[in-house]
């Protein structure tokens, strides 16, 4: 509710001016009874035609003042809450991308993707929706029920009490009601969760013959739902119509006072009727809206959470520009994931200098990816530093310390637009040339060539059309474009068949300007040739050398040596 | 400035419609027949619905009753009668109206649920058995989007619309005869009012539609883009574009909000000028009663005063019913899309006298087996290959040369398009597809863990697992290792389907989960690509252990993997192109001794 008000004050002068032509729209509707009450009484009855005739006009010249006023109201309620959504989306948008990594992780990107779509929109009914219910309703029954009063004074008692009830009436609805709509949303929720995750997987659980044990799951948490929804549907089935009746009842009574105190005026009887329907239409209206309520509601906390999200890193307070030659020292660094027990780095010390091409292996969950990672900055070391030029990371400025990195990610990520566009992000400067230099280093410059529009092929979302191995390369190539300082191959070749694999690590070492070389890989002959070679084992450096060196002293890469290479001889 | 005379119940009373403002109608293709089948789906569930139409149909007697009692009452009144027992009346009909709006609304929120369940349930129920092909072809978020969103759109809103269209049927035929009775001259001018509002109503939506089709358009974009740049976030942060995203964003944003506003802006023209229009009516009845009383030919005020009630209630139902009338169709349509899904083909039904498989021996044998995922791009051409009965088979090749295809052919993911495929000299398609599939131990190349504990991850295939041998699978695989790290060991719950865990510990999961199923015939595709090559010689010794007596096949990039198999296949553009054992192959001096040599770094 607060995140609402405080998007709606920006737009506090167009809000006011639709509350201002609501207000107006509402004045109109109440006064259409009243003319209709003098054409009536005044008019008909008398069987005066001129008097009709001017009542008649005064009455529709109300209703065109109510016509204009409600598409100015539907103008600028349109444009506040389309534009609160648009400042909305911006702005979990904004605050996303300057989220850490580690947010990210918190947080899941696909529940950020629905934050940012669906509960907005959620947002934007509901300020849709306030105009009319929250400030229409209670016009027109504040208005219904003074008029009403000022026509036949006697009634009032009776209005009270109907007001009473029908308050108590709405106010036990949002009551019991509100918790239930909760409970539906909340089985929603896990209803699309169970699907999610059955569509995900069907493979498996094809595979499995699991098909039994899925429909159970489904059954469950689609009977949750329906449960859910009955319950809350009844808690409203058993106050609207009880409403309805209050209203209703209270013009039976006030039929039966007028009957003794003939008041006067069949017109205004029909009008007070009239008032009362209105009063009825505006409660029922009221009650109705617990459920865009209690969206609203959820969808506004989901987005705050989002909102509040701190980035987990800090910025250096005078970020420094050093020059960067590629030289890395890690110096005693540790690092620990948010949440994890066990630390996934320990102790690390390693200098590397510029220019040099380290190769890094270990067994899986060995630490390698973490520990690239802390150099573009993902994340921070929890204990330690990382150092480029004698320079700790967290003290240069953000973009220009990535923009002398290149990663090559192990999961290959293309984004949709050209193939040139995708390559473009390396260095949106690079020339032609580069361009093509870089594809023909990734090897991916025939299969390019091959593509009906070469560079200028569009690539769906995510590279869709593409094969795997062909989409390492362009990541390949985009991080080549860059020209970088120091550039990190991910286990980036997995998707590579062993020959293109050779070719593209020959043409990396091929590189015109000097560049520091982080290569992960999981085959030994990958970084065999490489000057030092890092080997991890459970977040600890089980040793740093060169190919031979390791072979004398690091019983791991022993070890895994002997299980590329040097078993197979022997068969 | 809507119409307020009326007891009739909200348009959204009934169930929890989907925020249905501005939305496309999507006009159903063959409307009779799409509910027609829709009343045979929900055969058995719907006790009680005809009780709630019945009711619907009863709702409507107040409506019509009650503008004519007030009037009648209102006239008494006005003649300083006692109008008591017209009252009387009038409380009663109210009652009455209570009762049955209650008792609709109450039922009908068990009943349409009973009924969503039911139609959910179906569905989900042929999904399952639907081809790989099925959904590798369409998109998740838009079969979510059957199984959730359209299926309560299509209950709540064909329930609550038809017992709306109904009680607003009923309402104004309840209306119009009242009308005809008291006066068929005012009658007549009141249907003036009604074909403008029809009139204004199709010239409005007409300039809706596309604007809001122009809508949807934008608002898909930006999702698309949204998605994109979230998904892929941290490589948009290693090349820092966050900048470029953000303005790339904020035009689609930009967009969306100007056209947003001019459908918003146009579609709200409707009411006022409807309610424009029907003051015009009211205004003109009243004048020309006026006129009709002076000249006699109206006898009595109380039928003025009846009929000007009625006519405020008379042009309403006419809106609600367009209204209405529109999210059916939506609705329709939509149960034409979960229909698009009931009506795709099953996975072919077990031949008649389809053999039992019950202790497979494992000969494999594909004969002459060809197949393409679409008619133009074949992706193996004539492949014929024979796996005798506890071979150690292995397939390599080059990415895209129809490795994982051909475990696809042999677990019947798909069918072969020609050739035919015999397990133990049978065609597979002549086995029941239960123990068929039963026969394989698969471990897939996709890592596809659930949120639920790391036990029941690993006896996914087989629940009645002991404990013990759970933890055996997991040793085996050398999982338990780092299971055990695990804050609660083998109770971890994967809140996130095992995105906390990295790809080798899943893939180790996947492995034991296989292990587990001590199945016949094990086929692991690139199943160690991620773990690490020690652990990999360890899930390998393991394997051959479990793999003795046993056929096997192995899909691996790394040669080191599949080195001591018994059979080595190269594939090369969907044919095979050498077969043998790793010496063979080696001495053969072809492809695979040229991928083996740079595998292991030796460049001779």
């Amino acid at each position: 509710m607060k995140l609402i008000y405080q998007y709606l004050r920006r737009h506090l002068g167009i809000f006011l001016l639709s509350m201002l032509f609501l207000t107006m729209e509402a004045m109109a509707d109440l006064l259409q009874p009243t003319f209709m009450s003098y054409i009536v009484d005044d008019g008909v009855k008398q069987a005066d035609i001129r008097r009709i005739c001017v009542y008649g006009a005064m009455m529709l010249l109300i209703a065109l003042i109510g016509a204009v006023s409600a598409v100015m109201r539907n103008y600028f309620a349109s444009c506040t809450s389309q534009s609160v959504g648009r400042e909305l989306r911006k702005d979990i948008y904004h605050n996303v991308a300057g989220l850490s990594l580690e947010n990210i992780d918190r947080l899941h990107p696909a529940s950020i993707i629905t934050r940012i779509t669906n509960d907005v929109t959620q947002i934007q009914e509901f300020i849709n929706g306030i105009m009319r219910i929250m400030v229409k309703a209670p016009i027109t029954c504040i208005g219904a029920i003074v008029l009403i009063i000022l026509q036949t004074p006697g009634q009032l008692p009776v209005i009270l009490g109907i007001v009473v009830i029908s308050a108590l009436l709405i106010a036990g609805n949002m009551k019991i009601g509100y918790p239930k709509f909760g409970a539906v949303q909340g089985a929603l929720d896990k209803l699309n969760d169970t699907t999610r995750q059955f569509l995900a997987s069907v493979r498996v659980v094809k595979a499995f013959r699991a098909e039994e044990q899925e429909s159970r799951k489904f059954a469950e948490t689609s009977g949750w739902l329906a449960d859910a929804n009955t319950s809350a549907l009844r808690t409203m089935a058993i106050f609207s119509p009880l409403v309805n009746l209050t209203v209703n009842f209270g013009i039976v009574l006030l039929l039966w006072i007028s009957q003794s105190s003939n008041s006067g005026g069949i017109g205004k009887l029909m009008a007070s009727v009239n008032y009362m329907t209105q009063i009825l239409f505006a409660a029922s209206m009221i009650s109705n809206a617990l459920n865009t309520a209690v969206r609203a509601m959820a969808s506004s906390k989901r987005i705050q959470e989002v909102l509040d999200e701190q980035p987990a890193q800090k910025q250096a307070e005078n970020p420094k520009t050093p020059e960067i030659t590629g030289d890395i020292a890690l110096k005693d660094v540790s690092f620990s994931y948010a949440g994890a027990g066990n630390p996934s780095l320990q102790n690390i010390n390693i200098h590397i200098h510029s220019g040099e091409t380290i190769g890094m292996i270990g067994p899986t969950g060995s630490g390698k990816s973490t520990l690239v990672n802390l150099i573009p900055r993902f994340y921070d070391a929890t204990k330690g530093s990382v150092e480029l030029d004698n320079c700790s990371v967290c003290e240069i400025e953000q973009n220009y310390l990535r923009s002398a990195i290149a990663v090559v990610p192990q999961k290959a990520l293309l984004f949709s637009g050209t193939i040139r566009e995708n390559l473009l992000w390396g260095r949106s400067d690079a020339a032609e040339a580069e361009i093509e230099n870089a594809s023909r280093i990734a090897c991916a410059d025939e299969f390019i060539a091959k593509l009906p529009e070469g560079y200028d092929t569009m690539l769906g979302q995510g590279g869709v059309n593409l094969s795997g191995g062909q989409k390492q390369r362009l990541c390949l190539a985009r991080a080549l474009v860059r020209a970088p300082k120091i550039l990190i191959l991910d286990d980036c070749t997995s998707a590579l068949d062993a020959q293109t694999e050779a070719s593209v690590l020959n043409g990396l070492s091929q590189l015109k300007q000097k560049t520091t070389v982080l290569l992960i890989s999981q085959r030994i002959s990958t970084v065999m040739r490489c000057n030092h070679i890092l080997c991890l084992d459970n977040g600890q450096m089980r040793g740093y050398g060169t190919h031979e060196d390791l072979m004398r002293s690091c019983e791991t890469y022993q070890e895994i040596y002997k299980s590329q290479i040097g078993g197979g001889e022997n068969e | 400035m809507s119409e307020k005379n009326t007891g009739l119940p909200p348009a959204n009373i009934n169930g929890i419609s989907r925020p249905g403002r501005g939305g496309v109608t999507v006009k159903p293709k063959n409307m009779k027949s799409t509910l027609l089948r829709l009343f045979e789906l929900t055969k058995g569930k719907r006790r009680g619905l005809g009780w709630i139409l019945l009711l619907s149909a009863l709702a409507s007697l107040a409506a019509i009753l009650s503008p004519y009692l007030s009037g009648q009452a209102v006239t008494v009144i006005d003649n300083g009668d006692k109008a008591a027992s017209v009252l009387l009346c009038l409380a009663s009909l109210y009652l009455c109206d209570w009762l049955i709006k209650f008792l609709q609304a109450f039922c009908m929120a068990a009943i349409g649920q009973k009924i969503i369940y039911h139609i959910r349930g179906v569905l989900f129920e042929h999904v399952k058995t639907l081809p790989l092909a099925f959904f590798d072809k369409h998109r998740h978020g838009e079969l979510m989007s059957r199984l959730t969103n359209d299926i309560d759109n299509i209950s709540t809103t064909i329930s609550s619309s038809l017992t709306l269209l109904l009680t607003y049927g009923f309402t104004i035929i309840g209306i119009f005869s009242m009308m005809l009775l008291l006066s068929p001259i005012l009658t007549g001018v009141s249907m003036i009012g009604v074909v403008l509002i029809f009139l204004l109503t199709r010239a409005v939506t007409r300039r809706t539609g596309p604007l809001f089709k122009e809508q949807q358009k934008h608002l898909g974009a930006l999702n698309g883009q949204i998605e994109e740049s979230i998904s892929g976030l941290s490589v948009v942060k290693a090349f820092c574009q966050e900048d470029k995203m953000e303005s790339e964003f904020s035009r689609k944003n930009e967009q969306l909000c100007k056209t947003s506003i001019r459908a918003l802006i146009v579609s709200g023209y409707l009411m006022p000028m409807m309610n424009v229009i029907n003051n015009l009516c009211y205004v003109a009845i009243a004048v020309l009663s006026g006129v009709l009383y002076v000249r006699g030919i109206i006898g009595s005020i109380g039928l003025i005063t009846s009929f000007l009630l009625y006519i405020r209630q008379f042009t309403r139902p006419f809106v609600e019913i367009a209204n209405i009338y529109n999210n059916f169709q939506t609705a329709v349509a939509g149960a034409e899309r979960v229909f698009e899904i009931l009506d795709e083909e099953s996975e072919p039904a077990d031949k008649e006298g389809a053999f039992p498989l019950e202790a497979p021996e494992g000969n494999i044998e594909l004969k002459n087996v060809s197949f393409g995922y679409s008619p133009e791009k074949q992706v193996l051409k004539n492949i014929s290959l024979k796996i005798p009965a506890g071979t150690k088979a292995a397939i390599v090749g080059p990415t895209g040369s129809g490795k994982t295809t051909i475990i696809n052919l042999l677990t019947r993911f798909y069918d072969v398009t020609d050739g035919q495929i015999e397990l133990d000299g049978h065609d597979l398609r002549d086995y029941r597809m239960e123990e068929l599939r039963n026969t394989f131990g698969v471990v897939l190349q996709d890592t596809a863990l659930f949120s639920a504990s790391v036990r029941d991850n690993i006896c996914y295939g087989n629940p009645d697992a002991a404990m013990d041998q759970i933890i055996e699978a997991a040793k085996m695989t050398g999982a338990d290792r780092f299971i055990r790290r695990l804050p609660n060991g083998y109770d971890t719950v994967l809140e996130q389907g095992g995105q906390e865990l990295s790809q080798g510990e899943r893939q180790l999961l996947t492995i034991s989960r296989a292990v587990l199923t001590n199945a016949p015939i094990m086929i692991l595709d690139e199943a160690t690509s991620s773990v690490d090559t020690v652990t990999e010689q360890n899930i390998r010794r393991a394997l051959l252990k479990l793999c003795e007596n046993r056929t096997s096949i192995i899909i691996a990039h790394r040669l080191s993997t599949i080195r001591d198999s018994d059979l080595i296949v190269l594939l090369e553009n969907g044919e095979i192109a050498e077969q043998g054992t790793h010496q063979e192959l080696l001495d053969l001096g072809g492809k695979y001794a040229a991928m083996y040599r740079t595998q292991t770094g030796d460049n001779r």
